[in-house]
């Protein structure tokens, strides 16, 4: 009879115990899951301002080195000025060369945008350019790497589905803001000039420029002012090619090579 | 056991082609910077050594790019390169170097050629290019006498604008409006033409008798005005062509404010009898006359709708002057304006969106538009004094008069045609030999 009395209080009281700690539990998550619309919607203005910034870093991380290492390879340099104790033109010589040296660096750098092209082309043979390329693989994989660190922090390298989602939206936050910015001017004068909406579809190279033509939907059947408009959204999208400057992520160039952009004046234009 | 490892297979499938769909990243891209195109203009290619009696072809060549760079430059939405900020030079190869352009920062780019024809017209074809797309956006040829280059000129103006803007443009056209010189007390009043741009100016009346309210008909070169000919004040019908004059009728009292129906085939305009005024419509083919108004308040300045349903006119009729809004039997009649002020000259625009107004308020006036059913009141300009909006065939542009007051040593009192575009910001003077009120733009030339 005790022992019935003392299993029904625990099976009771586990049953509260569930009860006070899971259910409310479920409910959160629903609320949570609930909420998480509006929050994303917030986000985007967020992870736009880390791209923002996180775009500056980036080149300037990139530089300081090399003046990390002229410093070193002016300090190599001082051992030749004993050498060339004999003669004048020397010095001038040495002089030159700490110039030249830091040059590479640069080519280097801007190689990467050419060996995407030079990757489809298996058949040729080993070519200087190639490795070259090959070369240049190991500092673009860096980069990349660094900026994933840069906006997402260490812990969040491997890509879940989450970090795609947010990363989608900073790629299209970039691109939304350079269009927005530097590139669109909307025609005012037509009648009715706020409704005119174009969707333009977009294609990019690895490298961030143009793939081919972008495309407005519908153009063929456009006429008049309707057309204008079409013809502005598309100079936008000529005018802020190439887009290398986001620094896309290379790793994520599925999700960006194809870009559906909606022209929308009618918050600007009444 | 199988069917649940395809139902497995097929979910999982449909998850990836979900999620592959989903890649396709898009944008709504809302804000953006309205700022004028920069467009390169080129002289269009003509020879030296083919004479006409307006100079060379390579000369009128140059001058056709140079008006149609004013023209678009005039507007507002275009912004011209100097052209000796050009990489290239004008030259009649078929396809421009688009790259040039583009590093000058040319969006669109004019090119064209002018040549002389065996039977001593001029042959002048133009090409407008899209230079970030590398494409030609259109291209027109005409063929004229040399002396009409400047027409030529404002046609291709007119094409540009329309590719560019998807408006129908207004540079081919004329205003008509009232010449003044003279003393404040002895003004000598004359009609008067020119092109919009302020060209091919010519006086139509010898100013022995005062001339006042010219306007076009919206159909032909055609204007009514009112004329004190012989001291009594009537409305007139005159032909620029054919340089012909009739009085529209012998009424009693006075009639003023004429103003052409869309159609052309009426005249629409107030006639005061007894210190009263109505409004009345007066067919042109059969010269019948038709009350629309009868109030003892005064009701004048009548102005169609561009399908000429409804009439706008203004009225004392509430107490203070203000603008109505009737169908065009006279029925139907509402107020629309309900501001602070005094509110005339209300002009529908020929795109029907809009109606153009002087207010007097405060010891100032303004020119300003409102939606028919008086909502969205926008004044555009303010000044001493100014009236008499006329609108441009595309309903873009007003040309209004401004006067500037007396001052103390006898001086000022200047009276001059000014435009404003829709935004507001684009004022421009345009100069006239002597002074000038009372503008009326003519439609597009035929």
């Amino acid at each position: 009879m005790k022992n019935a009395l003392i299993i029904s209080g625990i099976f009771h009281l586990s049953l509260l115990v569930f009860a006070a700690m899971d259910v409310p539990w479920f409910d959160t998550v629903e609320n949570a899951e609930m909420q998480v619309i509006p929050v994303e919607m917030v986000d985007i203005a967020e992870v736009t301002k880390t791209v923002e910034i996180a775009k500056v870093p980036e080149p300037q991380r990139d530089k300081p080195k090399p003046p990390e290492k002229q410093p070193e390879r002016m300090a190599e340099l001082p051992p030749p000025p004993p050498k060339m104790q004999s003669t004048m033109p020397l010095p001038t010589q040495t002089a030159e060369k700490p110039a030249e040296k830091p040059k590479p660096p640069v080519k280097r750098a801007e190689a990467p945008q050419v060996q995407p092209r030079s990757r489809p082309k298996p058949p040729s043979r080993y070519s200087a350019d190639r490795i070259a390329a090959l070369l240049n693989k190991v500092p673009e994989k860096e980069s990349v790497i660094e900026s994933l660190a840069e906006r997402f922090g260490p812990q969040e390298q491997q890509a879940t589905s989450l970090d795609v989602q947010r990363q989608t939206m900073s790629i299209s936050a970039a691109i939304r803001k350079k269009i927005e910015d530097q590139c669109w001017n909307p025609p005012s004068g037509a009648l009715d000039a706020g409704s005119l909406r174009v969707t333009v579809v977009m294609y990019l190279t690895p490298d961030g420029s143009l793939a081919r033509t972008p495309v407005a939907e519908d153009y063929a059947r456009m006429a008049g002012a309707q057309k204008v408009a079409a013809d502005s959204a598309l100079r936008a999208v000529r005018m802020c090619a190439p887009y290398s400057d986001l620094n896309l992520p290379k790793e994520m160039y599925d999700q960006w090579r194809e870009i559906k952009m909606n022209f929308d004046p009618s918050e600007m234009i009444s | 056991m199988q069917m649940l490892k395809i139902l497995i297979v097929s979910l999982i499938g449909f998850v990836s082609a979900t999620l592959s769909a989903q890649a396709v990243i898009e944008i709504d891209i809302t804000r953006g910077n309205v700022q004028p195109l920069p467009i390169a203009i080129t002289s269009l290619v003509g020879s030296d050594q083919e004479m006409t009696s307006n100079g060379s072809v390579m000369e009128i060549g140059q001058q056709i790019a140079q008006v149609v760079t004013a023209d678009l430059e005039r507007s507002g939405l275009f912004s011209a390169i100097d052209p000796r900020a050009f990489i290239n030079s004008a030259n009649a190869s078929p396809v421009p170097q688009f790259a040039n352009w583009r590093a000058v920062g040319a969006q669109a780019l004019v090119t064209g050629i002018a040549e002389l024809e065996e039977d001593g017209r001029v042959r002048v074809e133009f090409r407008l290019w899209d230079v970030l797309a590398g494409s030609q956006m259109t291209g027109l040829r005409y063929y004229t006498a040399p002396r009409n280059w400047r027409r030529i000129a404002h046609l291709i103006s007119d094409a540009i604008y329309k590719r560019l803007t998807g408006e129908d443009g207004y540079f081919d056209t004329r205003i008509v409006y009232i010449s003044e010189s003279g003393p404040y007390l002895d003004r000598i009043k004359r009609l008067a033409i020119m092109d919009q741009d302020g060209y091919n100016h010519k006086f139509l009346t010898d100013g022995s008798y005062m001339i006042l309210n010219p306007r076009f008909s919206p159909t032909s070169q055609e204007i009514t005005y009112l004329s004190f000919y012989n001291d009594t004040p009537r409305v007139y019908l005159f032909n620029i062509d054919t340089g012909k004059s009739e009085m529209l009728g012998e009424f009693e009292g006075m009639t003023f404010a004429p103003r052409f129906s869309p159609d052309g085939k009426k005249v629409i305009m107030s006639k005061a009898e007894n210190g009263n005024s109505d409004i009345f419509a007066m067919e042109l083919s059969t010269r019948r006359i038709q009350r629309l108004t009868s109030h003892s308040a005064i009701d004048t300045s009548p102005s169609y709708s561009p399908f000429g349903r409804y009439i706008t006119f203004n009225s004392d009729r509430g107490g203070s002057q203000q603008i109505y809004v009737m169908d065009a039997d006279g029925s139907n009649i509402k107020r629309i304006s309900f501001g602070d002020g005094l509110y005339a000259t209300p002009v529908w625009s020929p795109r029907g969106d809009l109606i153009a107004f002087t207010k007097q308020t405060g010891g100032k006036f303004y020119i300003g538009v409102m939606r028919p059913d008086g909502t969205g009141e926008r004044i555009l300009t303010e000044s001493y004094f100014e009236e008499g909006p006329t609108w441009s065939p595309n309903g873009r542009v007003l040309m209004y008069y401004r006067k500037y007051p007396y001052d103390n040593n006898g001086g000022g009192g200047e009276t001059q045609l000014w435009s404003i575009d829709l935004t507001g910001y684009n004022e421009r003077q345009i100069l006239t030999p002597l002074d000038g009120s009372d503008p009326a733009w003519s439609p597009l030339m035929e």
